[in-house]
């Protein structure tokens, strides 16, 4: 019983939203609708206990007083200020003081310095022994100049290269991506619609 | 050497009992424990016994007789023998190895030399300058440039269907990025919600991170600020956090209370936001236009709503995804793709004019990346002679 009921429910729940995905039958009536807000509620209730399970843990290891423990610190004393205003003052201003001057400015910053890091990167690439770098900073180039502004004052063809980049070989790729995720995905919904496998339920 | 009293064994200094007969054997000293010397020695051994507390060999003294040992040889000669060189060398390099400190740890090898750093620290500041310099750029051109970028197709597609809407339309708004990707999709952004606002449409924002929503609040508040017209809650709302992605956005393609409870992010109920009157579901407004920096929440969208709601699917991305939203755009499936800085300068500079963010910038930024490239193909070479010679 322990082990057949989520399977049971997980694959009621699968094919009806299935079955209301593809084909709308009205005898489903509103279960289909049922299942997404329950779906709705696990997933903010997942928000939650994720949360709760990451202060939990760094909560242990600055009690233990864990190597680098500091940081954990920082983390519970942050989540526990965040969270307590977040809770009495929901949109106050406190909160968007944070969200605004602390948490996107850090945010910002790491995409930031990822500017400087590109920079190096691209010109260690270029020393490299390899023929491949060789190739790897042609295309790069070719690309950047593609995309400069007015390129096409430069010459007519440079957005036209762009352009067929974009389309074909990058398109080409992505597509590929997408189809094998799209194929991954079904195989795994089929496996476990069929009760093949059941990675919520214990073994 | 320490006589054992009783079987006159050889016994050496540091023994408490005697090796031959077990007698235990004290230093004079305490054995003597202030007794006189001229106690008898029976009576001193029987005491010096009993001091010991729980011999294991109590009372088996005499249980096997005394071997009586031959007398130590005594010596031969006694003439000094001079060490010579080498016998005084290895001494005192034995007593070296002697008497040295046992090592606490484990013997390391030797260290390498340091490697010198790829980069060295003039070509380090040389870079981090060039990237400075580029970030100042716009600020020293005001963004002159702008206006010379070329409207990509995704661009005109995005202008014409802004330019199709009405006074009275819904526009819902999607602000599903990161606070890092803000600085990149904030000049489109920001046109095309003046725009609308422009129009006298109304803006629906919502999100689904938990992050974006203070985003669009933040956008909200500027675009109030910037047209003091506006009002919250006629002419824009913020539903809130959209939780339980794909699911999520499949219930608000069909019942929006549902989705979001009965009251936005402001505390205000849905049923008395006067632009959220008769707004059931996301197919309820005019177009939906997604800001996302992240190819599997696009791919939700176009899954989820675009199939189901037959309404203009706008998207806004950052650069780094456009190449895993592209088919989507290509198949129709988007009706707008505008990707990264790049694509959204031309209808910030066309809808606002010359900006500080944007073309000169990049510009700027793509020369640091291609010089920094083009240095380090010329220094291969050189690099490479050094190492072979």
């Amino acid at each position: 019983m322990r082990r057949l009921l989520p399977v049971a429910v997980a694959l009621i729940a699968g094919w009806v939203v299935l079955m209301d995905m593809m084909i709308a039958p009205a005898w489903l009536g509103s279960l289909p609708q049922f299942l997404l807000e329950a779906a709705l509620v696990l997933g903010a209730f997942a928000l939650l206990f994720g949360t709760a399970h990451l202060a939990a843990t760094h909560g242990v290891r600055v009690a233990q007083g864990q190597s680098q423990s500091s940081y954990g610190a920082v983390l519970v004393l942050a989540l526990v200020v965040t969270f307590v205003i977040g809770v009495a003052f929901p949109g106050s201003r406190a909160l968007s003081w944070i969200f605004r001057y602390l948490y996107t400015p850090l945010q910002a910053t790491m995409l930031g310095l990822m500017t400087f890091v590109l920079v190096g990167a691209v010109y260690r690439v270029g020393r490299l022994k390899r023929r491949g770098a060789g190739w790897l900073v042609g295309v790069a180039l070719v690309l950047l100049l593609v995309q400069v502004l007015a390129s096409d004052a430069i010459s007519p063809l440079l957005p036209a290269l762009r352009d067929w980049i974009m389309a074909v070989p990058v398109t080409a790729g992505a597509r590929g991506i997408l189809l094998g995720i799209a194929l991954g995905a079904t195989a795994a919904g089929l496996r476990i619609l069929f009760g093949i496998e059941h990675p919520y339920a214990p073994e | 050497m320490k006589l054992c009293p009783r079987c006159r064994g050889n016994n050496s200094e540091d023994a408490n009992r005697c090796v031959w007969c077990g007698l235990p054997l004290r230093s004079e000293t305490a054995a003597t424990g202030g007794r006189r010397e001229d106690e008898p020695a029976e009576a001193r051994q029987t005491t010096s016994e009993s001091d010991i507390p729980n011999d294991p060999l109590a009372g088996l003294e005499g249980l096997l007789p005394a071997v009586p040992l031959p007398p130590a040889p005594e010596a031969g000669y006694a003439a000094t023998v001079e060490p010579t060189e080498k016998e005084l060398s290895d001494a005192a390099l034995f007593f070296r190895i002697a008497t040295e400190p046992a090592p606490l740890e484990p013997p390391r090898e030797p260290p390498l030399p340091p490697e010198p750093p790829l980069l060295s620290r003039s070509m380090r500041a040389l870079l981090a300058l060039l990237v400075l310099l580029a970030v100042l750029t716009p600020l020293a051109s005001g963004g002159r440039l702008d206006v010379a970028l070329r409207p990509s197709a995704g661009n005109r597609a995005l202008a014409q269907a802004v330019e199709a809407l009405r006074a009275g339309d819904r526009v819902l708004v999607a602000f599903d990025y990161a606070p890092s990707a803000a600085a990149e999709l904030a000049p489109i952004r920001d046109a095309v919600l003046a725009d609308v606002a422009r129009r006298s449409a109304g803006l629906v924002a919502l999100s689904t991170r938990p992050e974006g929503v203070d985003l669009a609040r933040q956008s909200l508040e500027r675009l109030d600020a910037a047209y003091p017209g506006l009002e919250l809650g006629a002419d824009y709302a913020l539903l809130g956090y959209l939780a339980g992605d794909a699911a999520g956005l499949r219930l608000a393609t069909a019942d929006l209370t549902a989705a979001f409870g009965n009251s936005d992010a402001s505390g205000l109920a849905l049923a008395e936001v006067p632009l959220l009157q008769n707004m059931h579901s996301l197919g309820d407004s005019s177009a939906l236009l997604v800001f996302t920096d992240d190819a599997s929440v696009a791919r939700r969208w176009v899954e989820q709503v675009g199939t189901r709601v037959p309404v203009p699917l706008l998207m806004v991305t950052t650069a780094a995804i456009e190449p895993l939203v592209i088919p989507y755009a290509g198949s129709g499936q988007l009706t707008a793709l505008v990707s990264g800085a790049l694509g959204g300068v031309p209808y910030a500079a066309a809808g606002q004019g010359a900006s500080l963010y944007s073309a000169d910038g990049l510009l700027a930024f793509w020369a640091v990346l291609g010089a920094a490239a083009v240095w380090g193909l010329l220094r291969r070479p050189a690099k490479n002679r050094e190492r072979r010679s």
